[in-house]
């Protein structure tokens, strides 16, 4: 039945000098994750995006604009001529097919070709007899049931009942990039979401502690990181994988047990940092929110992040965890995170770990392990796997023949 | 000795051998493991279950893997019959011992079960297929070709009659349908088939339904599977089930023309004979059953063994009973027709030189 989706983009269009850079973005980043659908073809204005079906499926073709930031909502359209008849007897065609006959409703019209002879409230009059003539509904103009909207323009009239609300943010990749803490736990995937959503091409980073962690807790994480690249430009993402096991044991052999996590987050800290400032990205993401628990106090955060004057942001920082697992859920990240494996975060976990650190009690007992010399170890073991959302990677599974049917 | 009988059973592929065994090496973790065995398995599951359902054009589907097709269509009708207490359920007089006895199960439980009766060509008449749905009708449960006779039913139209009805739900088996004629799978809600008829491995049965169907189980056990069928699932024969699928698929359009030419010799080579030729014409190519006049269809088949030739008698699952073949009889309601019915069916295994040969045979049976 609709033969158009009108894409209507977001917040770049407040933007004034830089909007036509923000467009051209946006509008690559629209066809590159439409190609799977080869029948599709494309036309847009300075304000809005039109994706002409050609018989291609309306929704599955909708679930992939879900995944484009950029977009303020769309609507799939019948788009035909600018007849009054035509416009009737197509809306009654669309009232039908999305079976709302019986209910109520009212139009509403814009209209953009000024050389048209009737104004917006005849042709809402007239669109509105038409339909009332051939099917049972009722006019309802304060509170209906559905509006149909009726949009004459040059090169035709778009007629759509239905308005989905798209992912919002900026155009993928106009953002800069960024380093993602990667952790497999709820939080950091909604952070990696948040920050895509806003532009921003993200690497993520996962510190791993075999044989304390296993290697279904880093396919964990792969397959998190996977799951939300599909918002990223290329539907791609690198994830470094640091070996952290002789940090962690060195920490608890040596310093306060009460220290432990201070310490580990520091250390983890200090390898974002220079990982960062290795592949060129400005800024380190993570999923902290305040008094989640003992290491996200704010006291916590300030003597855990006092190792780096990288900035650090912290998309979930005032987010309840009722409302981060609704994003999680909401970008099917849920099910994979609450998988029951440990990770390196698990594994060490002190009785007793400080509420309240101090630096200076930190630094002190930084001093107590081989610090520097463990970083610089675990920075040239990472191993780097490069991700894509379209393909399926199994940890140990480098033989790919063997997963072959 | 020259195998005619397909439709019983096919041989193992060798592909589809060879991708069982490689999987029984890699994949023999127990797929609700937590260990690196098991999500491996686990991962092969849900990754041929996926790619059955590619080859299907499906998205929504659930599938459930069980011993057999017989199971899987207890399992579909069960599931579909109980969640009502009562109500209307349709099927046909010429259906598999599978669902014939489902039926008359659900008969006793006290559902109206409405049997279609077919004409000649073995089809079922839409008119009476209307006249029969009601508002309470909960289960239309259609043979998609039958395992006598070959007819093949007009599943669409069937379809759209059932669709008219939001209640009903319309289960078709497949098994002798599936990769050897076009299916718009879209058009049924349940459906099932046997991956020892596709030339996969005895042991391994497929129940297809839309996702949003909720079945009431008829097994209990763990939750693996739905509920629907619980206990250790069998990985490797899923992932020989998909490859088998895959190779089917594939050849499906090509199989089809050169197994109606065989069909075609085989009809044409007797037709001078006193056989009685009772497939339809519109019937699979893949069966052709006849039935001879001096002989009932078991003494033809020893005959035929005798000379080297194996075919079927009847639905194999139930051959070893005593009762008159009930589809030909539905048909033609003659019952030496029916007791002397042979089927005969086909495979790309076959050549042109054993239908000739077989023709030959059967000449010499019928004394000519």
């Amino acid at each position: 039945m609709y033969n158009i989706i009108l894409v209507r983009y977001g917040e770049m269009t407040l933007k004034k000098a830089n909007y036509k850079e923000f467009l051209k973005v946006i509008n690559a980043n629209i066809k590159r994750k439409l190609k799977k659908f080869p029948q599709l073809k494309f036309t847009n204005t300075d304000y809005r995006f039109y994706i002409h079906l050609n018989g291609e499926d309306y929704l599955e073709v909708i679930k992939v604009l879900d995944t484009i930031s950029g977009l303020a909502s769309y609507s799939p359209c019948f788009k035909t001529t600018s007849d009054l008849e035509e416009i009737g007897k197509q809306s009654v065609a669309l009232i039908q097919y999305e079976q709302l006959v019986g209910k109520t409703f009212k139009v509403e019209t814009k209209r953009s070709d000024k050389s048209y002879p009737l104004t917006s409230l005849e042709i809402t009059k007239n669109v509105a007899g038409l339909i009332l003539r051939d099917i049972k509904l009722e006019v309802d103009v304060h509170n209906p049931d559905f509006i149909l909207n009726v949009e004459l323009r040059n090169e035709g009239t778009y007629i759509y009942l239905r308005n989905y609300l798209g992912l919002g943010g900026l155009p993928a990749g106009t953002g800069g990039s960024g380093l993602l803490m990667m952790s497999g736990g709820i939080d950091s995937p909604v952070a990696g979401f948040l920050a895509l959503k806003k532009g921003i091409t993200l690497k993520a980073i996962h510190f791993a502690s075999p044989p304390y962690t296993s290697d279904l807790a880093l396919q964990k994480v792969i397959d998190l990181t996977k799951e939300i690249s599909k918002y990223s430009e290329y539907e791609k993402m690198e994830l470094l994988v640091v070996p952290f096991t002789e940090i962690q044991t060195s920490i608890q052999k040596d310093c306060n047990p009460t220290y432990l996590i201070t310490l580990m987050r520091r250390a983890m800290y200090k390898i974002a940092e220079q990982v960062a400032l290795k592949e060129g990205m400005s800024i380190i993401v993570n999923g902290e929110s305040v008094g989640q628990v003992a290491s996200q106090t704010v006291e916590s955060m300030m003597v855990v992040n006092e190792v780096t004057n990288f900035p650090v942001i912290r998309p979930l920082v005032t987010y309840d965890k009722q409302e981060i697992v609704d994003i999680a859920k909401k970008i099917n990240t849920y099910e994979v995170s609450i998988l029951p494996y440990e990770d390196c975060c698990t594994v060490f976990v002190p009785k007793h770990p400080v509420i309240r650190p101090t630096v200076e009690r930190a630094k002190k007992e930084e001093t107590k392990y081989e610090m520097n010399d463990l970083i610089k170890e675990a920075i040239s073991n990472i191993k780097r796997i490069v991700l894509s959302y379209n393909e399926e990677y199994f940890v140990g599974g480098e033989d790919k023949d063997k997963y072959e049917i | 000795m020259i195998y005619f009988d397909y439709a019983a059973t096919t041989p193992v592929d060798k592909e589809v051998l060879e991708t069982y065994i490689k999987a029984n090496q890699n994949f023999f973790g127990n797929s609700t493991a937590l260990h690196k065995l098991g999500i491996e398995a686990e991962y092969m599951y849900q990754k041929a279950k996926k790619e059955m359902f590619e080859l299907f054009k499906l998205k929504n589907y659930e599938a459930i893997y069980t011993m057999n097709a017989t199971e899987a269509n207890n399992i579909a009708l069960f599931g579909i019959a109980r969640k009502s207490k009562t109500g209307r359920i349709i099927t046909t007089t010429i259906e598999h011992p599978s669902v014939k006895k489902v039926m008359l199960e659900l008969q006793k439980e006290g559902y109206d079960v409405v049997f279609l009766d077919v004409d000649e060509e073995g089809l079922i008449s839409l008119d009476d297929l209307e006249k029969a749905m009601t508002k309470d009708t909960l289960l239309v449960s259609i043979i998609g070709v039958n395992n006598i006779a070959g007819s093949i039913q007009n599943l669409k139209e069937i379809s759209k009659i059932v669709r008219k009805y939001p209640k009903a739900k319309l289960h078709v088996d497949l098994v002798q349908a599936l990769g050897r004629i076009d299916i718009d799978f879209q058009d049924l809600d349940l459906f099932t088939f046997s991956s020892h008829k596709i030339y996969g491995l005895k042991g391994l049965g497929v129940l297809c339904f839309k996702s949003n169907l909720d079945l009431v189980p008829i097994l209990f056990g763990s939750s693996v599977q739905l509920g629907l069928k619980p206990g250790t699932v069998d990985v490797p024969s899923i992932i020989a089930n998909t490859k088998a699928l895959k190779l089917l698929f594939q050849d499906q359009n090509r199989n089809y023309n050169y197994v109606k030419d065989l069909n075609l010799t085989l009809r044409s080579a007797i037709k001078e004979l006193p056989i009685l030729i009772n497939s339809p014409k519109g019937a699979s190519p893949y069966i052709l059953n006849i039935s001879l006049p001096n002989y009932n269809g078991e003494t033809t088949q020893r005959l035929l063994e005798e000379k080297g030739f194996c075919v079927g008698t009847g639905s194999s699952c139930s051959s070893k009973t005593k009762e008159v073949e009930p589809t030909i009889y539905a048909m033609y309601k003659d019952e030496k027709r029916a007791k002397n019915s042979i089927r005969i069916s086909f495979s790309y295994h076959n050549s042109k030189e054993d239908v000739l040969k077989l023709a030959e045979a059967l000449k010499e049976i019928v004394h000519v």
